[in-house]
């Protein structure tokens, strides 16, 4: 079957739909706009707040793992994206991160006002009081007892009745992701929104998709199942570090953009935990809304609150035995914390495609991001202590399991020594990188305005243009950045 | 009680050395089933066949391998082995020096996680008072069946 649009964008997470509610009023005057995601239409009558179940609104069921399987990848394919499992917290991109990224045209000076709009289009605001949960407030009482600074997360939520299941999908809506509030406004404008419609490749002009049947319990879209050629004056490719970058690799645009797939920073993170003497219930309440950065400047890692649930949590101990039931069966006085490494950006970590032409996250963790790792769990284990808890769980310590008498050797007892790629368990849900931005061809796959370098129509708008990580959780500045690559396409 | 699941990726010899090792993953404690109960197995089962085919075939393979290595670590094979002999062969799996033999244990202890501790019946057993929600339907009502005990479960 053939179309023809005047503008497809292919992926509606926080950069496609970003793009789509900027360009929406150009639908108002007939601009023919559409946009194709791969993933299925979700309403949040979907969100049954269980793990098993809810693994559908992920990638591989959010166990993507990089090709030697040390790192589990989990981002989202659904109307919405990644935005519909994320917790909603929200950075600006620090303004010496964006300096460092040393991409011409691309200031502090241009995000401030970007990220300002996009921040009141989404409401971000900081939580107050009532939203900090136990395992907040003892986070907090840890950092302070130890003179660490902690800071308020910004988070985009409306009317948040704290069920803590914001990573399963939000039940009420309440989290302001680009299915909650872009692709709505784009739909309401008369951007065509097509969900379980998978572009295959590109060449000039045309794009060749794949519509699959509506899975049940989701919401149809307007193109019955079949293939489709569909020709359109411009292109804007969001489907993310994954998605957009194996489309222009499936499509051929390697041999002349050698840095394609290139580059990818993931946010190697670990969650950690500690078991206290009085009930937490950190599965209650908003999961997340303090941080320290005291360590980001020199040791490279940020330390947020966080938790997950029951399967996740089991997982995420490294444990099994009676060690893991002794943890479990104390599930409820559990205490979190996330390490989140800032990772360098490296030719050899890059995406590429495998005998079937699917993409693969060829990743390796660096010495560097090893230690920093394994310097997370030295402070978060003393943050633990500090706000009471009598056991911490440490993947890479001697001994995981251990009380409060190790913390006199603290740097001995975890250390790199530890670290068993594939016994560890590290986790990303920051992917960064794979059409670069910068200044031409040879070390780059598109300009400052995302448009993809020697191709006037085609456009990258998402994580994916990250030169470098953004050292912070990325949904608002791939946003900002989007909402310059729609700025650009309209001058 | 409803219909019967029908087990069909871990059934057979396939089936007994799953029990095993998840058995001693998730090991029985204060009254609580463990890991190799039926029902644990089947929430895997229901999982295997959503995944990648040739995903699915390693790790049917990998239960294979986990047999005959039984023999090194008690002269039989793993399901027939004590509990000790099989907690040494899987910490030799884990720490081993070979890559692919680490993702192995990695990737059966993920699964056997997966297969307990989604399990609605078992949220008991961790304090964990489950979804705010719980009558939300699902489309494939047979996964929440078997997390709720409320299908028949025979290999
Ligand atoms: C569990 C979780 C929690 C997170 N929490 C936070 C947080 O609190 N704060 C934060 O800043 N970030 C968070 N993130 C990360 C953030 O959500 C992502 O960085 C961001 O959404 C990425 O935006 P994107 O546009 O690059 O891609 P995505 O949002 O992932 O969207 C890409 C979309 O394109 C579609 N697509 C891909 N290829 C194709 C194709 N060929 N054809 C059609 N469609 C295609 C995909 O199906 C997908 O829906 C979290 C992520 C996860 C998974």
């Amino acid at each position: 079957m053939n179309k023809e649009y005047d503008l497809i964008i292919v992926g509606s997470g926080a950069g496609g739909a970003t793009v789509a509610s900027r360009l929406a009023p150009l639908a108002k005057q007939g601009v023919r706009i559409a946009l194709l995601e791969a993933g299925p239409h979700f309403s949040n009558r979907y969100f049954t707040q269980r793990e098993i179940e809810m693994f559908d609104l992920f990638y591989d069921r959010g166990a993507w793992p990089t090709a030697d399987g040390a790192v589990t990848v989990s981002f989202g394919k659904a109307v919405g994206g990644s935005t519909l499992m994320y917790t909603g917290v929200t950075f600006r991109l620090p303004d010496d991160v964006c300096r460092q990224w040393g991409v011409e045209g691309l200031t502090p000076e241009d995000l401030a006002p970007r990220f300002a709009r996009l921040e009141k289009e989404v409401n971000v605001m900081t939580p107050g009081p009532e939203m900090v949960n136990e395992n907040n407030r003892l986070f907090r009482k840890g950092c302070e007892a130890l003179d660490l600074p902690v800071k308020d997360i910004q988070l985009n939520l409306d009317g948040c009745e704290q069920m803590g299941f914001c990573n399963l999908g939000c039940v009420r809506h309440h989290k302001q992701g680009t299915a909650a509030v872009q692709v709505p406004q784009a739909v309401a404008a008369g951007v065509e929104l097509v969900p379980n419609c998978e572009v295959r490749r590109i060449a000039g002009h045309t794009l060749e998709a794949t519509v699959k049947s509506t899975p049940p319990g989701t919401e149809p879209g307007p193109w019955s199942p079949g293939e489709y050629r569909i020709s359109a004056r411009q292109i804007v490719l969001a489907g993310g570090t994954v998605g957009s970058t194996a489309l222009l690799l499936r499509s051929g645009f390697e041999r002349e953009l050698p840095a394609l797939g290139k580059y990818v920073t993931i946010h190697p993170a670990m969650t950690v935990y500690g078991i206290h003497p009085q009930k937490v219930e950190a599965f209650r309440g908003f999961p997340k809304v303090y941080y320290t950065d005291a360590f980001s400047e020199k040791e490279g890692f940020y330390l947020e609150t966080a938790f997950y649930y029951p399967f996740i949590t089991a997982k995420n101990t490294a444990l099994w035995g009676t060690e893991l039931t002794h943890v479990m069966q104390r599930y409820d006085r559990l205490m979190g914390i996330i390490i989140l490494a800032h990772d360098e950006a490296l030719a050899t970590n890059r995406i590429r495609l495998d005998s079937k032409g699917l993409p693969q996250l060829k990743y390796q963790l660096s010495e560097r991001s090893i230690e920093a790792l394994c310097d997370g769990q030295r402070r978060a284990s003393r943050i633990f202590f500090a706000a009471g808890c009598e056991q911490v769980v440490m993947p890479n310590a001697r001994q995981i399991l251990f009380g409060p008498n190790a913390t006199d050797e603290l740097d001995s007892f975890i250390s790199p020594r530890h670290f068993l790629p594939n016994k560890t368990p590290i986790a990303s849900a920051h992917l960064q990188g794979g059409c670069r931005m910068g200044q031409g061809p040879e070390d780059s796959v598109c300009d400052s305005r995302g448009r993809v370098h020697g191709h006037p129509h085609l456009f990258v708008a998402d994580g994916s243009l990250f030169p470098q990580s953004a050292h912070v959780n990325p949904y608002l500045t791939i946003m900002a950045l989007a909402d310059r690559v729609a700025e650009g396409m309209v001058a | 009680m409803e219909s019967q699941y029908p087990f069909r990726y871990l059934t057979g010899f396939r089936l007994r050395v799953f029990r095993a090792a998840a058995d001693r993953i998730v090991p029985p404690a204060e009254g609580a089933p463990g890991g190799g109960s039926l029902s644990t197995s089947a929430m895997v089962d229901w999982s295997l066949d959503k995944m990648d085919a040739k995903l699915r075939s390693k790790f049917l393979l990998l239960l294979f391998v986990i047999q005959g290595l039984g023999i090194l670590f008690g002269g039989k094979f793993f399901t027939a082995n004590s509990p000790a002999a099989q907690d040494r062969q899987l910490r030799w799996m884990e720490n081993n020096r070979l890559r692919l033999m680490r993702l192995g244990f990695f990737g059966l202890s993920t699964f056997v996680k997966m297969g307990y501790y989604t399990r609605e019946e078992n949220f008991p057993n961790f304090r964990y008072p489950g979804p705010l929600f719980p009558q939300a339907p699902y489309p494939d009502p047979t996964v929440r069946r078997i997390s709720q005990g409320a299908i028949r479960l025979e290999p």
